[in-house]
């Protein structure tokens, strides 16, 4: 399959970028990785008249330390997350949901600002910017300004991110010591988007949750951040019992569809299982 | 409108002139330059058939624009053996009955060659089988493919292992 | 090795030997050209426009839209398309199943081609499909079977009997001990070869010259032929390489017949490759079947009845009926059998042969049904089916030619460590807390035999020519083959050359039903022999010659070499042979088809044992196979290292039917759901960690001089019951609907 014709233009920095969307309008789409949307494009569910590649743009790139916080290109691959020894020991969630993403092929290309920008629900990242409260970096003609993930996504590809802004960076919080985070995915194959999946962030002190955050993967037409879930931990001991309450609570504020991996109902009980798994893993890891 | 790029391909340079924007690099490399080891099986990025080295990466050429590729360095299935010595993992695969049709053959062996370069998956199997896992074989060949990968892996020398010598 | 003929004893080293791929350097290099690799001077690109809708008509295509734009040569639709010299729809024989050819406006199934846009590129061939904007009439559809009427039909299968058995199986039932009435479900499933459907067609004059990926080019000739109204040996098709069949590419499809077609409409040479989602439609699918057991056992164990009903669905245009009862037939012993059809019609494509065709699907309900009644006698599986072996053919009551089977049971049973299972269900857990389960299926296929015909030539320089129509489609043909054919010779393989894959060689008949090694194997077996036995006559006939005189005690060709037969000190070279006689060459032919006589009075299969552990997580449902081991028998092994790939590449489809695929269509629309590889699920290199074959030694003097039965589609058959009883030994569910998915194993 071919996709429809558009006139092709690669920028090297983020201001011609914005310049090219401010003058083509809805009629321009950027690519990065193209794994979403030229496959979009072919099967003609995409057609800009204007592809802007933003590959070449330099200033999206690289994976760096802002204080304590992390600051990552939006051009940065999966594959780069996953090889980049700074970031699996800082922050090893990451890599570890970035290595459950499509196949090491797709992973080469694929970016984390595509993963996070485009609002496809069964995308993994996003639900890790909620759990993380990672902010997006966004410049626009008017200039920069800093998106919280948790007011991001307001729908199935429809996020707050205006038609002539470019996610440039993703900056994320390091997580206080005592803490760790996990994401559990259940999936029918490699490959595969999820059937359920859960991002969490769990810090431990004197035994007791003492910081807790939930979020959940392609449950809902976007992904969901599981604020009551993660606040009922607060001061409980970490444990079957505390993990089986926050799985409940995050199954709740599910609105999966029935589909080829499941019922609604299959659907919702797997994220509480996953929140569940998630958690006991984050809970170990903050412990050692 | 007419767009050029330069691009190398197994060592040659190549310049080519774009009629049309839309042409994958998979569809350049077969339908323009006759480098038909390449496979097309599914078109989508859901198969690996396609799969070439571009820039020191793995990829579905299938999903790459070909005028996205100004100055790349692309390996291709063609330029993997060194005259009439195979690579390593090519002979591997030979060796293991690592294929049956061969359609699939081309995208599994450069997915294997950036899989050593990605140095990720060590000897261990399980690690080699998911890092396989964007190639479908519909003959069946896992277990083959597996194995060969394992023993390419282990008969390559350090050099040939990070890419410098392909 | 020896290989009898009726004259002379010829020696050679080939078979037996693990010989790798001979064409495998081309194949690791990328230079295997493949069908769609070709590239003819002044080739143009057709694009195939598909129907969006089942069932209905086309009112409306935007042609000049098309054809404006930069780039399309042609727009080929029922007004334009080349006049044909028969109807498609005419069934000229019954391998000759309707084609959709542009014949008319009528829509018969999604993915139905409507048009072929013709371009000077591939883009703009694409953008030109695009354009044509089609307008459908479109009519109610069916293809579920709740939506519709059934009926018996007249036949399955090509030609078989829609009910079959003996003894009084009502009787049977009622007098068991035990029963077990259940039914199982089981999909349409798609090809799904890596290489899509692809056409490179030229016409040169009256001549047709095309390179497309081909299971049976003479057929595909005929069919050709008769559509074109030209001669067959005015088709020249070259096959080489498939990139995968599996059935699929058995007989010629809709979308080869429009490629061709386009390159008449143009005048050119045209290459017309089909996208993986245009699959799922034209070129056939194995049929979904719901099928209904019923069995009885005595309170030894013993069975007293089997009935086995399939309702199964065919297309609404043509006959197809999933011959799924095969297996019932041949693999228990019981005093009563009955084996029933009833049919359906959907508005899908006709559904046709997928590998191990009506034994794959009959398998999986046979092993499941079999499974349960033993679990209800309290007895092992294993020894259930013991119990009930079959000496002779249960419908047939023929002994077989050989039947290896309680050797695969004992040693696949040996390797696996079956005799730790725990006869309950859930009784196992590993460290991780997965549900573990162990479950065995029997493994069988038919050792069917076609038509094919060889030519064998020895040269005045010693060495030998081989040629054959013959198809490899990653079975190993260019290999297994040439190995017979060097034996036949009594040739080390280096001095032979072996040519197949081109329709001008003599006709090797059809790659399917496992018999291509069989069939073909047999005619270059005779050929060979016949151009031993025309150079014997030259030398015996040779005053010159040590040979001279050897008559009636015959000749021993070895190594390049023909000796006496009672005096093997005397003898002399092939080249030495035939300058002598001022001869360039001697030529023999030679036939390969079941032996009558054989046929008829004995059963002749294939069979094996597969035993799979599978680890099922108890709160998600999810199921992985952890271990396969299979053990089949199949007679003479000619490359064992090429069978047990075939082994292990059946026993992956055995994972994908128990686990993976399913075509889902959408009831309103007709339209397939899941038309990508990404939602059409098939197993991934990590979905397999491990799978093992043993090949057991089985001789069988009977099925063929060769002793080959067939191993291309067995390992399919057994494997997915195996699976199914294996999730039951982990969990206790009985899941009888396949693919057992993560949501029907909720517990």
């Amino acid at each position: 399959m071919i996709s429809g014709s558009f006139a092709f233009y690669r920028p090297h920095t983020i201001a011609e970028a914005v310049a090219m969307l401010a003058t083509h309008g809805d009629a321009a789409r950027l690519v990065a990785g193209g794994h979403s949307l030229i496959p979009m494009m072919k099967l003609r569910m995409a057609m800009p008249d204007h592809l802007i590649d933003v590959g070449g743009i330099a200033d999206l790139k690289g994976i760096k330390r802002d204080g304590s916080d992390w600051l990552i290109g939006a051009l940065t691959t999966q594959a780069e997350l996953i090889a980049d020894q700074a970031l699996a020991a800082g922050l090893p969630v990451l890599r570890e949901t970035a290595l459950q993403i499509a196949d090491p092929q797709v992973r080469n290309c694929g970016t984390l600002g595509g993963n996070i920008a485009n609002g496809d629900p069964g995308n993994d990242m996003p639900a890790v910017m909620l759990c993380l409260n990672a902010r997006f970096e966004v410049t626009g003609p008017g200039g920069k300004r800093s998106i919280p993930a948790r007011g991001f996504y307001h729908g199935a590809y429809v996020t707050s991110l205006a038609q002539d802004e470019i996610v440039t960076a993703v900056r994320i919080a390091a997580l206080p010591p005592g803490s760790a985070a996990a994401y559990e995915k259940l999936k029918r194959k490699v490959g595969d988007y999820a059937t359920a999946a859960a991002a969490v962030a769990l810090g431990l002190q004197d035994g007791k949750i003492n910081f807790c955050s939930i979020a959940l993967t392609n449950l809902a037409p976007t992904p969901l951040w599981a604020e009551a879930a993660g606040q009922a931990l607060i001061g409980r001991a970490p444990g079957a019992e505390s993990f089986a309450l926050a799985g409940r609570l995050a199954e709740e504020i599910t609105d999966p569809s029935s589909d080829a991996r499941g019922p609604a109902a299959y659907r919702t009980k797997m994220g509480g299982v996953m929140v569940r798994r998630a958690l006991a893993r984050a809970a170990l890891a903050a412990k050692t | 409108m007419n767009k050029s790029v330069n691009l190398s391909i197994n060592g040659t340079r190549h310049a080519v002139t774009l009629d049309d924007p839309r042409v994958t690099l998979l569809d350049l490399l077969r339908e323009r330059l006759d480098l038909t080891g390449t496979k097309k099986g599914c078109d989508r990025g859901q198969c690996g058939a396609c799969t070439i080295i571009l820039n020191g990466r793995r990829v579905n050429s299938c999903l790459t624009l070909a005028v996205s590729c100004g100055g790349a360095e692309i390996l291709t299935i063609e330029g993997l053996a060194q005259g009439d010595v195979l690579h390593p993992v090519q002979a591997a695969f030979i060796e293991h009955d690592a294929f049956q049709c061969g359609f699939c053959t081309p995208g599994q062996i450069m997915s294997a060659v950036g899989l050593i370069m990605e140095g990720q998956a060590g000897d261990d199997e399980e690690r080699i089988r998911e890092g396989m896992s964007g190639n479908l074989c519909r003959c069946g060949a896992y277990a083959g493919i597996t194995q060969a990968v394992r023993q390419a892996q282990a008969r390559m020398n350090e050099r040939e292992r990070t890419g410098e010598a392909a | 090795m020896n290989i009898m003929n009726t004259a002379h004893v010829r020696h050679g080293s080939n078979i037996g030997q693990n010989l790798t791929r001979r064409e495998g350097a081309l194949k690791v290099t990328g230079a295997a050209r493949y069908a769609a690799d070709h590239h003819p001077a002044g080739m143009l690109y057709a694009v195939l426009a598909v129907s969006a809708v089942a069932r209905g008509r086309v009112t409306a295509l935007d042609v000049a839209a098309a054809k404006a734009h930069p780039g399309v040569v042609d727009v080929m639709t029922p007004q334009n398309a080349p006049k044909l010299a028969h109807h498609p729809d005419e069934k000229t024989n019954p391998f000759a199943f309707r084609l959709d050819i542009l014949q008319d406006a009528q829509v018969r199934y999604a993915n139905q081609p409507i048009a072929v846009v013709i371009g000077e590129s591939l883009e703009a061939a694409t953008e030109g499909a695009v354009l044509l904007a089609p307008a459908y009439q479109a009519e109610d559809v069916v293809v579920r079977f709740e939506d519709g009427e059934h009926f018996v039909p007249a036949a399955v299968g090509v030609g078989a009997p829609a009910e079959e058995g003996h003894g009084d199986v009502e009787a049977g039932l009622r007098n068991a001990a035990q029963r077990v009435d259940v039914t199982y479900d089981t999909p349409a499933h798609y090809h799904n070869a890596l290489e899509p459907h692809a056409i490179v067609a030229e016409w040169q004059g009256e001549r047709l010259i095309i390179d497309t990926p081909s299971q049976g080019m003479a057929i595909a000739q005929g069919r050709l032929a008769g559509l074109f109204g030209i001669a067959p040996e005015d088709i020249y098709i070259r096959s080489p390489y498939l990139g995968g069949g599996f059935g699929g590419k058995g007989l010629i499809a809709g979308p080869q017949v429009l490629g061709i077609m386009a390159a008449k409409l143009v005048g050119k040479p045209v290459k017309l490759v089909m996208r993986r989602e245009q699959l799922y439609g034209p070129i056939g699918h194995r049929g979904v079947t719901r099928q209904h057991m019923r069995l009885g056992a005595d309170t030894e164990g013993g069975l007293t009845a089997i009935d086995h009903h399939i309702l199964t669905a065919t297309s609404r245009f043509d006959d197809f009926f999933e011959p799924s009862a095969g297996v019932t037939h041949t693999l228990y012993a019981t005093p009563a059998l009955l084996t029933r059809y009833e049919g359906m019609r959907f508005d899908t494509g006709t559904p046709l042969f997928v590998r191990a065709p009506g034994e794959a699907s009959g398998s999986v309900a046979l092993e499941g049904a079999i499974d349960e009644l033993a679990e209800a006698c309290g007895m092992d599986p294993l020894a259930f089916r013991l119990k009930n072996y079959a000496e002779t053919e249960p419908l047939t009551g023929k002994p077989f030619t050989s039947k290896a089977l309680r050797a695969c049971y004992a040693q696949g049973a040996a390797r696996f460590g079956w005799a730790k299972r725990p006869l309950a269900a859930r009784m196992m857990t590993d460290a991780q807390g997965l549900l573990t389960g162990w479950g065995v299926g029997t493994a069988t296929f038919p050792a069917h035999m076609f038509q094919a015909s060889a030519r064998a030539e020895i040269r005045s320089d010693g060495s030998g020519v081989v040629e054959i129509g013959a198809h490899d489609m990653g079975q190993g043909a260019w290999t297994a083959l040439a190995q017979i054919a060097a034996d036949g010779l009594s040739l080390d393989m280096d001095k032979l050359t072996f040519r197949i894959g081109t329709s001008d060689l003599p006709d090797a008949g059809i790659a399917g039903g496992s018999a291509h090694t069989a069939t073909a194997g047999s005619a270059i077996h005779n050929a060979t022999g016949a151009a031993i036995a025309a150079l014997a006559d030259i030398a015996m006939r040779d005053e010159t010659s040590p040979l001279f005189g050897a008559g009636n005690a015959g000749v021993v060709s070895r190594d390049g070499h023909l000796y006496r037969r009672d005096d093997e000190s005397r003898g002399e070279s092939y080249a030495t042979i035939l300058s002598r006689a001022g001869l360039d060459s001697v030529e023999g032919r030679g036939e390969g088809a079941a032996d009558q006589a054989v046929t008829e009075n004995y059963a002749g299969h294939a069979h094996g044992a597969v035993f799979a552990e599978v680890k099922v997580d108890p709160e998600l449902g999810q199921v992985r196979v952890t271990r396969l081991v299979g053990a089949f028998a199949a007679g003479r092994v000619i490359n064992p290292r090429m069978v047990e790939s075939q082994y292990l590449g059946g026993m992956i489809w055995g994972v994908s039917f128990a686990l993976h695929e399913e075509a889902i269509m959408d009831r309103r629309t007709g339209r397939p759901v899941n038309g990508n590889l990404a939602d059409y699920h098939v197993p991934v290199n990590a979905d397999i960690p491990s799978v093992e074959a043993i090949l057991i030694d089985e001789q069988d003097s009977l099925i063929n001089a060769l002793g080959i039965k067939g191993v291309g589609e067995i390992g399919i058959t057994g494997t997915a019951g195996a699976i199914v009883n294996a999730i039951w030994h982990a969990t206790g569910i009985r899941v009888r609907s396949m693919p057992v998915t993560l949501d029907k194993l909720l517990f």
